[in-house]
């Protein structure tokens, strides 16, 4: 697998939390077949559980807005990046708060999140839309 | 809009109706604090004016709700009764988890539909009554290995959408054989990524599998494509073609079109059970 260029999956589902498990477990098994191990595999499904979970409890006030997670893997790292329609400023301020606050208090998805990953960046564009961006260092 | 009322001595109200805009069959209920043998006979009256509204469906939200008496459960359960002689229903939804144990071993949930929020009530709503159709695009590299996790994705929604037995499996083979194909005719450059669009409706599904085209093996498809039947070919080689005669055969309607751009393959199933 090349460095530079990332084998890229991605899916867009309505904002439901019934999708989430289905998307959870595409995401896992994608990582397998393109040689993650079962492990690296398990901590980013939750990732992606995760992420998707608030996207569509937090980030999609109208109903069924799309949520939208792509999931690149390169050779040492795999960046999975969210979006999800109709986020506000404050919900991602808070993620963005919790994050570096690493602060239980917090909830313990978001404490989750950040210790499953190596980076994590949270905007919301001028349409309102948030963008939620991950990356996991492939373990030696 | 929001109508509040008081039920209960503070000062705050203890039940407020909604209307949700986009969906103008359905009222909000939100309740909160105890509902016990006080506060239920008022309950009752309060919102039996939400019946005589017009409305049909009814989403209550208990997630405020502190305790719910049996008399209070029993007032809902009459007011559900109204709801669908009207054709409606009454549904549950954000119950802490004390008070869902509660109401598990009284067997509340054989009555009433319950949710864990009012946006999963909404969806099953928009899905169930408004018959909404549902996208889910899908885009994924060009590995072989790749297209059962697919399948077994297409399946897991196929089962959350209703579609089960033969449709679903059929579904799931039409996925498989169509993302097959993109692979096995398609380009191998790794950033060339299989895309699948899937439009769910209450009464068919409609697929879209695209893919760039290797062109060496472009002019065998075309000749595949056009020359594709219901029957299973049984000339020449007859390993090739195979999967596109079996997804003609389990589709209701089945299109091609190979270019220089790409391969676009349609294809709609109609609910058959």
């Amino acid at each position: 697998m090349k460095s530079e260029i990332p084998y890229r999956l991605s899916v867009s589902f309505p904002g439901e939390l019934d999708y989430i498990p289905l998307v959870r477990q595409l995401v896992s098994d994608a990582l397998q077949v393109l040689k993650f191990s079962p492990k690296f595999s398990f901590r980013s499904e939750f990732l992606v559980d995760e992420l998707c979970n608030n996207a569509v409890i937090h980030g999609s006030p109208s109903n069924r807005q799309p949520v939208e997670v792509l999931c690149d893997a390169y050779g040492d790292r795999v960046e999975i990046f969210v979006k999800g329609a109709g986020g506000y400023q404050e919900n991602i301020q808070r993620f963005r708060e919790a994050i570096a606050e690493a602060s239980r208090e917090k909830g313990n998805d978001i404490e989750l999140i950040r210790l499953l990953s190596d980076t994590v960046t949270c905007t919301i564009d001028d349409n309102n839309v948030s963008h939620i961006h991950v990356v996991r260092m492939r373990e030696c | 809009m929001a109508r509040g009322m008081d039920i209960m001595s503070d000062n705050a109200p203890a039940a407020m109706i909604e209307d949700i805009p986009q969906a103008p069959d359905i009222c909000l209920i939100r309740l909160r604090g105890d509902l016990d043998i006080r506060s239920a006979a008022i309950l009752d009256s309060c919102l039996t004016e939400s019946v005589m509204d017009g409305k049909k469906f009814a989403i209550v939200d208990l997630s405020a709700v502190t305790m719910i008496a049996s008399v209070a459960l029993g007032k809902l359960l009459g007011l559900k009764r109204r709801f669908s002689e009207k054709g409606g229903d009454l549904v549950l939804s954000g119950i802490n988890i004390e008070i869902k144990m509660k109401c598990l071993l009284m067997g509340v949930d054989k009555i009433f539909k319950m949710f864990s929020d009012v946006h999963s009530a909404m969806n099953v709503y928009s899905w169930e009554v408004m018959h909404q159709a549902e996208s889910i695009k899908l885009s994924f590299p060009p590995q072989i290995g790749v297209v059962p996790a697919v399948r077994r994705f297409v399946s897991g929604v196929m089962a959350q959408k209703g579609y089960k037995g033969r449709d679903s499996f059929r579904i799931e083979t039409i996925v498989d054989e169509l993302c097959n194909n993109a692979v096995e005719y398609g380009s191998k450059n790794e950033n060339d990524n299989i895309s699948l669009s899937m439009r769910i409706d209450w009464e068919k599904i409609e697929l879209d599998a695209e893919n760039v085209s290797d062109p060496a093996k472009r002019e065998q498809l075309q000749a595949f494509m056009s020359n594709v039947s219901c029957e299973m070919p049984h000339d020449g080689d007859f390993r090739r073609g195979r999967g596109l005669a079996l997804v003609k055969l389990l589709s209701s309607d089945f299109s091609a079109d190979v270019t220089e751009k790409g391969t676009i393959v349609h294809v709609t199933k109609i609910k058959e059970e």
